[in-house]
């Protein structure tokens, strides 16, 4: 083989390569889930509030994986697909959750109680709750690293279980807490409630994918 | 001209080099995980002897193959007559050296992990005995995907997210896990158990002073495995016998109310759902 | 090209596009393929009575692995004989300029294209895993994660251990044992030239199978990391089936390849190859491959169980159904521990093969070196719950499996005797090749070293699955074997391509390599010590500053591979003197022969008289008595 030949097999293969990794590279950054900040404000004493508007559904109805169960938080009026949400530091964090999946259960029954909110406890349809029966929640939003456990209360299982396509609507349950920020940091945040069909355990698939059943708060 | 010397000149270097490092070894660096229990002082310890006897051997294979070649390249050996293919006393040195060294390490591995000072993964003789004094502190670990959560059945069963220990006495560590493999790393106390669906797998710790427990999950178990830690405000703690009893006090008021849900305690649990 | 024309020795014919389209190619077997796969898919999904639809990805991964293999032409050969036929001669084609670049792409008999097959596929593949390892480091500069979020974290991980895995069962064994094994023990081919090409073929298609997990979004790739620890891979997603089949195809392809070496070695030596004459790297292929036919075959049942329990919901590993997932982690290790030396045995015989042509001296302890391989070998069949010390094994397996652990150090320590014994009183010539081999034995100490300390049980309470044994297993692997695969290409290279790689670059290449692969990987030991756990894009943040220096370390050290890769193409591309046929003055038989090797290697067999490592003595007999005269001039020995 002649000599220029040989280099243009090597150029090229060298051109492809370059191509081929670069955008590999960008493909695997292309999946960067998105990041949602909601509205905060400062009362007259100071102290700056959050307000995070949360609704978790027992399947999202689009995007890739329709069937999929899923957290949806509200931007502007309308429901959007993130669980990566970017919260302030040293600010009350005011939780309103719309519950519209069905009661599951918990696999560890120790997740039923309410930990690391203000007062440890939540409002369920109005009523203040601590403890709840370990058959009842459809999720949990649980944050390990800051000791917060909040088991959310499903509907009913008689009951036909809300969906959206684009905006959640049924049988729901309202669900509130709040709890505290401290200094910034990235804390990931997930259910503890094993609800993926087909999976073993019930722990795969939208258990493990960040944009379902997890999620990241930012804390800046 | 003997070539006694190649072999006198690296010798020399080697044992000023050696004993540098030995010196600096046990005097210097703090090897971990530290002293905090008996497990991990033995650790640290034999992290030390077998420092010394592998920074030994390094630099002497180093050192003599490093002056070799220094040596035989600049001024080669051009005798023209056949290299030695064999030299059966050396041979048999290095074997013997190597199985005495081994030997000692292996005996030394054995002896540490079978003896009765330092318990970490053999029953200890003491947690054998009858005796309320004698009875171990059973902390049941119980991993899931992802958090570790901490069961004393001694005191009712209860559950908690916060790893709580006294000092100056055994703990034992009853490890299982509700769905995969997770491995249960309690650094400062020198311990580590995988916690396998359907396995008690048992290890003991003697904490010798109040410390902060780093615990994280070593095994890969998921989405969330680096993140299954407890560390910072989440960390466990060693806490004196009073500042253990005031805890428990707290804590079986706190978590009390939840056991009535919990399971009846058990060695292993197989929670539903199983759900493929 | 088809087996007819190689029958016949004609030239390769231009591009026809009828046998393009419709022949038995690569192209025609990758469409096949895909086609069966994606049929076999849906009749899986059809016929799925679960909810995670595995069984239908199974049955398409493995029946498009098989099309594409049969569409290549690998069935050919049985059906013939099935039928009655006699089979197709293995006749290579007989002049070298004939073979011509497509014989590259398509089942080849001849051992020397097998090897360049391998030797190119597998590079490849250890620049993407290594580039997979640059973006793990990426991620690792950042204490609380960097730019891939978890999940991807653990699929790159996955990915470059995986991939890595690969490239190290199969870069000594299957280019350089394929390539010169019958060479040296004076054979015209291999015992099995179609199950060789056969176990090549395996190499993409697995690696290919392997990369379509990413078909499933990056949350869909294996979360499992290289040990596909079950019930973790039970439970994850499609992208499991992948590296299921994946792995298990590479795992059939080492294990054909070691059947293939041994048989050759066995019974296809020339007369005079007594087993004490036989060159120190065909013994280290020996004591391989009882170990590459072995302990493949495990895996692949293995992970034929993991994909029972995820496709039809059987129960090897799930407890509460009756099974254990201990009984993946024991019988995994069975696999895994033979399979670590199936990395590092042929880098020792790379390296023992080196040594003696630069020290020209023969090899000290020629037959204690036979012995440590050998041992090294049989003994690594007796030590895998090393692997699993915390796992709750019966306490009493402890003792006996750290001991066996410590104890294999004995034969493995014998190569530093041989390395000194054979460079003591030598007449050294410090050439590329041996610089290598120098800097694999460094790294091999320090490796073997921190692998007496996690054998050690209570030293392995606080080690095992942090960062100390990424540090002893890179130590060991990279610093081991890739340094002697350095070595190893620095050596042939000129025999295989006929040009010298170039001495200068060769030079940058070997001192950027070896400091920049301490500084990564020595601080390694430190991390894992303090607490860092392996496989985690998260640490505690006073180990900030260790990790920058890892990352930017390993960067360097990734660009280092970069210079090999350039003194290779250009050496091959620019560089227009040939080289000479034994530059190094070896006495091994491949190097008896005339640049390029021709295509049935011997003209005639020749006799072996003596052992390949009478160096520096002038009385010393030629290795071999060739009938009807020798291939080249006798050269004026050098010593």
């Amino acid at each position: 083989m002649s000599s220029g030949r040989k280099l243009a097999i090597v150029l090229g293969s060298f051109l492809i390569g370059a191509i081929c990794l670069a955008a590999y590279v960008v493909i695997w950054l292309s999946y960067n889930p998105e990041t949602i900040t909601p509205p905060s404000s400062v009362n007259s004493s100071g102290q700056l509030t959050t307000h995070l508007e949360i609704a978790t559904v027992g399947s999202i109805d689009f995007g890739v994986h329709p069937s999929w169960v899923a957290y949806l938080i509200r931007q502007h009026g309308k429901w959007v697909s993130s669980t990566v949400w970017e919260l302030p530091a040293h600010s009350l964090i005011k939780v309103t959750l719309f519950e519209y999946d069905t009661q599951t259960g918990l696999r560890n029954p120790f997740m039923s109680m309410v930990r690391g909110t203000v007062g440890d406890d939540m409002t369920v349809n109005g009523k203040t709750v601590r403890y709840m029966n370990a058959n009842y929640p459809a999720h949990t939003f649980s944050v390990p690293q800051m000791g917060i456990n909040v088991p959310l209360e499903g509907i009913p299982q008689s009951t036909y279980p809300g969906t959206i396509s684009g905006n959640p609507h049924g049988e729901h349950e309202t669900i509130t807490f709040s709890f505290r920020t401290y200094d910034p940091e990235t804390v990931r945040w997930q259910c503890f409630v094993p609800c993926a069909a087909g999976y073993l355990f019930g722990n795969g698939g939208p258990m493990q994918t960040v944009g379902y059943m997890d999620g990241y708060l930012k804390i800046v | 001209m003997s070539h006694r010397r190649h072999l006198i000149i690296p010798a020399l270097i080697w044992a000023v080099l050696a004993v540098v490092l030995d010196v600096l070894l046990v005097l210097v660096l703090h090897l971990p995980p530290g002293y905090a229990t008996t497990t991990a002082s033995d650790q640290t310890v034999t992290g030390q002897v077998f420092s010394i006897i592998g920074g030994d051997i390094f630099f002497a294979v180093v050192i003599f193959g490093l002056y070799f070649i220094m040596q035989f390249s600049r001024y080669p050996n051009r005798e023209r007559v056949p290299g030695a293919r064999n030299n059966l006393p050396v041979q048999a040195t290095w074997l013997s050296a190597s199985f005495v060294l081994v030997m000692f390490a292996a005996g030394f591995g054995v002896i540490e992990l079978e003896g009765q000072t330092s318990p970490s993964l053999v029953v200890p003789a003491s947690a054998l005995a009858s005796g309320a004094a004698n009875h171990p502190l059973i902390v049941q670990v119980i991993a899931q995907q992802w958090q570790f959560t901490y069961r004393y059945p001694q005191y009712g069963g209860f559950e908690t997210q916060q790893l709580r220990i006294p000092v100056d006495r055994l703990i034992q560590f009853d490890v299982t896990s509700l769905d995969v493999t997770h491995q249960f790393w309690a650094y400062q106390l020198g311990i580590k158990l995988d916690a396998n669906s359907g396995v008690n797998n048992v290890g003991y710790a003697y904490v010798l002073k109040p410390t902060v427990i780093d615990v994280r999950c070593g095994e890969l178990c998921g989405l969330w495995h680096g993140y299954m830690t407890d560390v910072g405000e989440q960390a466990g703690k060693a806490l004196s016998t009073a500042s253990f009893n005031s805890w428990l006090s707290y804590a079986e008021s706190y978590y009390g109310p939840e056991e009535s849900q919990l399971p009846k305690f058990s060695l292993t649990y197989f929670p539903q759902p199983l759900t493929y | 090209m088809s087996q007819t024309a190689i029958a016949s020795g004609r030239a390769p014919v231009r591009f026809s596009a009828r046998r393009f389209f419709l022949g038995q190619n690569l192209f025609t077997a990758t469409v096949v393929g895909i086609i069966a796969g994606v049929v076999a898919y849906w009749i899986g999904a059809q016929l799925d009575q679960t909810d995670n639809g595995d069984a239908g990805i199974l049955m398409g991964y493995i029946v498009g692995a098989a099309g594409f293999l049969i569409t290549m032409g690998f069935a050919n050969d049985p059906i013939l004989r099935l039928r009655g036929r006699p089979s197709v001669s293995v006749v290579k084609v007989k002049d070298a300029e004939t073979k011509g670049w497509t014989e590259f792409f398509g089942i080849s008999l001849d051992h020397k294209v097998v090897g360049i097959q391998f030797a190119v596929a597998v590079i490849f593949m250890f620049f993407l895993a290594g580039f997979q390892a640059m973006m793990i480091r990426t991620d690792l500069l950042y204490p609380s994660g960097g730019p891939w979020p978890a999940g991807q974290y653990t699929a790159l991980v996955g990915l470059h251990g995986l991939l890595m895995m690969f490239v190290a069962t199969l870069i000594l064994v299957g280019a350089f044992g394929n390539y010169f094994v019958p060479i040296m023990i004076g054979a015209k081919r291999m015992a099995f030239p179609r199950l060789e090409s056969f176990a090549f073929w395996l190499v993409p298609l697995g690696a290919g199978i392997l990369y379509s997990s990413l078909l499933f979004g990056f949350g869909g790739v294996f979360p499992t990391g290289w040990w596909l620890y079950a019930p973790l891979s039970v439970e994850a997603r499609a992208g499991m089936d992948g590296a299921i089949v994946g792995f298990a195809l590479i795992g059939i392809a080492a294990s054909i390849a070691g059947i293939n070496l041994l048989t050759t070695l066995f019974v296809m030596r020339a007369p005079g190859m007594t087993w004490s004459r036989l060159p120190i790297f065909a013994w280290s292929m020996i004591a391989v491959e009882f170990l590459s036919a072995l302990a493949p075959p495990v895996l692949a049942c293995l992970l034929m169980m993991v994909g029972l329990d995820r496709a039809v919901q059987s129960s090897f590993f799930e407890a509460s159904a009756g099974g254990s997932a201990f009984l993946y982690q024991e019988l995994f290790w069975f696999f895994g521990h033979p399979e670590v030396y199936i990395f590092i045995i042929p880098a020792f015989g790379v390296a023992l093969e080196i040594l003696p042509v630069f020290a020209r001296k023969p090899l000290f302890g020629y037959r204690l070196a036979v012995a440590g391989m050998l041992g090294v070998s049989m003994m690594s069949w007796f030590v895998w719950n090393h692997h699993i010390f915390t796992s709750g094994i019966a306490p009493g397996l402890r003792p006996f499996f750290m001991t066996a652990t410590e104890l294999i150090s004995i034969p493995t320590s014998v190569i530093f005797l041989n390395a000194l014994g054979t460079i003591w009183k030598s007449d050294l010539r410090l050439k590329l090749p041996v610089l290598f081999v120098f800097a694999m034995l460094f790294n091999f100490l320090i490796g073997g070293l921190t692998g007496v300390f996690l054998s050690d049980v209570p030293l392995d309470v606080t080690l095992h699955d942090s960062f100390f044994v990424v540090g002893h297993f890179h130590y060991t692997i990279v610093g081991g074997e890739i340094f002697a695969l350095y070595a190893a290409s620095y050596f042939w290279f000129p025999k295989i391509t006929g040009k010298m790689l170039n001495e200068r670059i060769g030079k940058w290449h070997f001192w950027t390599s070896f400091i920049f692969f301490n500084t990564t990987f020595m601080p390694m030991f430190a991390a894992g010590y303090l607490d860092q756990v392996r496989r985690s894009p998260v640490y505690a943040q006073d180990l900030h500053g260790l990790n920058i220096w890892i990352s930017i370390n390993g960067f360097l050290f990734g660009l280092s591979n970069l210079i090999w890769l350039a003194n290779m193409v250009y050496s091959w591309v620019f560089v227009k003197e040939r080289a000479p046929v034994n530059p190094w003055e070896s006495r091994s038989l491949e190097w008896q022969l005339p640049t390029p090797i021709p295509a049935d290697n011997f003209d005639r067999i020749p006799t072996i008289v003596s052992g390949p490592y009478d160096y520096g003595d002038p009385l010393a007999p030629p290795v071999a008595e060739w009938p009807g005269g020798a291939p080249l001039p006798a050269p004026a020995p050098s010593f």
